[in-house]
């Protein structure tokens, strides 16, 4: 049973708000890009909008929605309250200051620096502290997360604890690992930086230290998705689990392979070495592995469920499972996108390559399908399923739920591919004016931008039937009985014996020594070098 | 576990099978905008 409702129910309730405002912001932008002249279109407009769209969605969205899940799923897996409720809203509430902090600085015009905040474009104080605070809340909730964990194994000596909570754990352990840095680029540079107790910044160090964190970013918004693919799915699918050592063995070899991997998103930066780059991109080679054994492993056990509906041939497994289900199209539908992505993603890490794609709008193409389906849209799923359940009503306007994936997928098909093409005839990403006023090799994607426009109106349609839905169930949907909620059993049963996956803390040790590995060298190497710091710049 | 169907318990021929196929999908993918886009225009030497 799900115990602490209402702060999983608060949770997600930011996360979804986030969500509907950042959408609008989504919409305007990708009609901008087109150049279709709207009333309110401006550059300073425009940038406003992709720092408040990328923040709200990449940063508010996702650690609020993935705090719900942790609370919703530890607590229904371990069947125990949060060990300290109190700090449980704590957290909660520090997020939420933080939220509304970066939020107003954005909207009010004094923190045009995109969600990658790179210097020396230069923010208001507020958004670094919101966004600082953003993470301290964040940091809460993992410790009470951890807390009732611990609770829980004390009472259980040597009994494996359920996957769901195995996945929320990994999660905790790399947004950890990940935050260490963004805190000290908060902390020692653009913090005092932006209240003028610091003249200068060094650009470049504050982009190791913000790669350092946003790869494993990534995974912190990767993993719950995941944990939703392994241990929700195949259940709603009508099937079992295929492996369950299998799927612990994935969340494993992320908590180490996580981190020692940024140096993939600083291919064109002077001043990294070219050896140290070559090591991260074969980390981030190697990192791939856990990500075709989940599609493996998810594929099988809807395999699973197809065969437990009848199907006896090769194929015929894929049309018995059911595709009217909003959770399971979404997270089908998901992992569909993420296989695109992956591939797209393979040409990004490649050292070479990445000259091809870097800051184009390919880019924009492949996050979009990643974060912006794969996790997006799953969580738009988990939240059909999980919301009925925190707030004890039926699921409303349930017609707009079962289309709202696919519509999802049409825009996003239409948006993404547009961009991946349009990314490699060398149109920017973060670009206002597409058009580049007329210019003949901007005239040649620009039938593309309209493409791409036409699958955000799509992907605006239907983010708005996934409000509505989410609005309707809150304020009228139907006061009844809910399913408990229930994680998918494995094939071969649930696991008694603990395995070495089992032993999270010896891989958190792994996991320290590769990053060291990785990271300690450049660093030193950096902060030896004379550095010209830059004063701030704020064009709008 | 005798309520399942007899086909469950046997390998997951269609998930190899598409695994598999998305492999080779992917390593095609891959060396196609390697050879047919990037190393045409030029590629970074040093
Ligand atoms: C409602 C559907 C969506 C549409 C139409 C849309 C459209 C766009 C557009 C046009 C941009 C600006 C690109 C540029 O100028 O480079 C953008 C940026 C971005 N979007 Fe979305 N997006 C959508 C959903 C999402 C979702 C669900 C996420 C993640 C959860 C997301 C994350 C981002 C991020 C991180 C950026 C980058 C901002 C930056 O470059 O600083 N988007 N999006
Ligand atoms: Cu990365």
């Amino acid at each position: 049973m799900i115990h602490n409702r209402r702060l999983a129910t608060a949770n997600i309730g930011v996360a979804i708000a986030a969500f509907g405002i950042a959408t609008f912001m989504a919409l305007m932008q990708s009609l901008s890009r087109a150049s279709l002249d709207l009333p309110w279109r401006s550059a300073k407009m425009y940038y406003l909008s992709v720092t408040g769209h990328g923040v709200l969605m990449a940063l508010v969205f996702t650690t609020f929605f993935i705090m719900a899940l942790g609370v919703a799923f530890t607590t229904s897996a371990l069947n125990r309250p949060l060990k300290w409720p109190r700090a449980g809203w704590v957290a909660f509430w520090i997020a939420v200051v933080g939220t509304v902090m970066t939020t107003w600085a954005i909207l009010w015009g004094k923190a045009t620096v995109l969600y990658t905040f790179y210097p020396p474009l230069q923010a208001h104080w507020a958004f670094y502290v919101g966004v600082t605070l953003l993470v301290v809340g964040s940091w809460v909730w993992g410790a009470v997360v951890i807390a009732t964990y611990l609770g829980w194994k004390k009472d259980n000596p040597g009994k494996p604890m359920p996957l769901a909570v195995y996945g929320i754990l990994t999660t905790i352990i790399v947004w950890y690992l990940a935050t260490v840095a963004v805190a000290s680029e908060m902390l020692f540079l653009l913090i005092p930086w932006s209240l003028g107790l610091k003249e200068t910044v060094d650009p470049l160090l504050a982009r190791m230290l913000f790669w350092f964190f946003g790869h494993p970013l990534v995974y912190f918004w990767l993993l719950p998705a995941y944990v939703v693919w392994y241990t929700v799915l195949p259940r709603e699918a009508g099937g079992k689990l295929f492996s369950d050592p299998l799927a612990r063995m994935v969340f494993a070899l992320f908590i180490i392979l996580s981190t020692p991997v940024g140096f993939h998103h600083q291919f064109m930066d002077p001043g990294i070495a070219a050896g140290w780059k070559m090591a991260h991109t074969i980390a981030t080679f190697a990192i791939l592995f856990p990500s075709f054994v989940t599609a493996f492993t998810v594929t099988a056990s809807l395999e699973v469920a197809g065969r437990m509906r009848g199907a006896t041939g090769w194929f015929d497994w894929i049309w018995k499972l059911p595709w009217n289900n909003p959770l399971v199209a979404s997270v089908l539908l998901s992992m569909i996108m993420f296989a695109v992505g992956g591939f797209g993603g393979a040409i990004n890490a490649a050292f070479g390559m990445n000259a091809v794609v870097h800051n184009t709008a390919w880019i924009q193409g492949h996050f979009h399908l990643t974060v912006g389906t794969a996790v997006a849209l799953t969580f738009m799923g988990t939240a059909y399923w999980l919301v009925p359940k925190l707030v004890g009503r039926d699921l409303e306007l349930s017609l707009l739920a079962k289309w709202q994936p696919y519509l999802w997928f049409v825009g996003m098909l239409l948006f993404s591919i547009s961009n991946h093409i349009t990314g490699l005839m060398g149109m920017p990403r973060r670009v206002f004016e597409a058009g580049y006023g007329g210019s003949e090799i901007a005239a040649q994607w620009s039938g593309l931008t309209l493409v791409s426009a036409l699958g955000g109106i799509l992907l605006f349609v239907s983010a708005s039937f996934f409000l509505l839905s989410m609005l309707g169930t809150v304020l009228a949907g139907r006061k009844a009985e809910q399913p408990p909620l229930e994680f998918a059993e494995p094939l071969e049963g649930q696991p008694t014996k603990l395995l070495v996956f089992d032993r999270v803390w010896a891989w958190v040790v792994v996991a320290v020594i590769l990053v060291a590995i990785a990271y300690a060298y450049p660093l030193a190497d950096h902060l030896a070098m004379e550095t010209f710091g830059s004063p701030g710049f704020k064009p709008f | 576990m005798s309520d399942q169907p007899p086909e469950v318990g046997k390998h997951p021929r269609g998930t190899m099978a598409l695994v598999g196929l998305y492999g080779v999908l992917f390593v095609i993918g891959w060396f196609a905008i390697f050879l047919l886009i990037y190393l045409p225009r030029g590629a970074v030497t040093r």
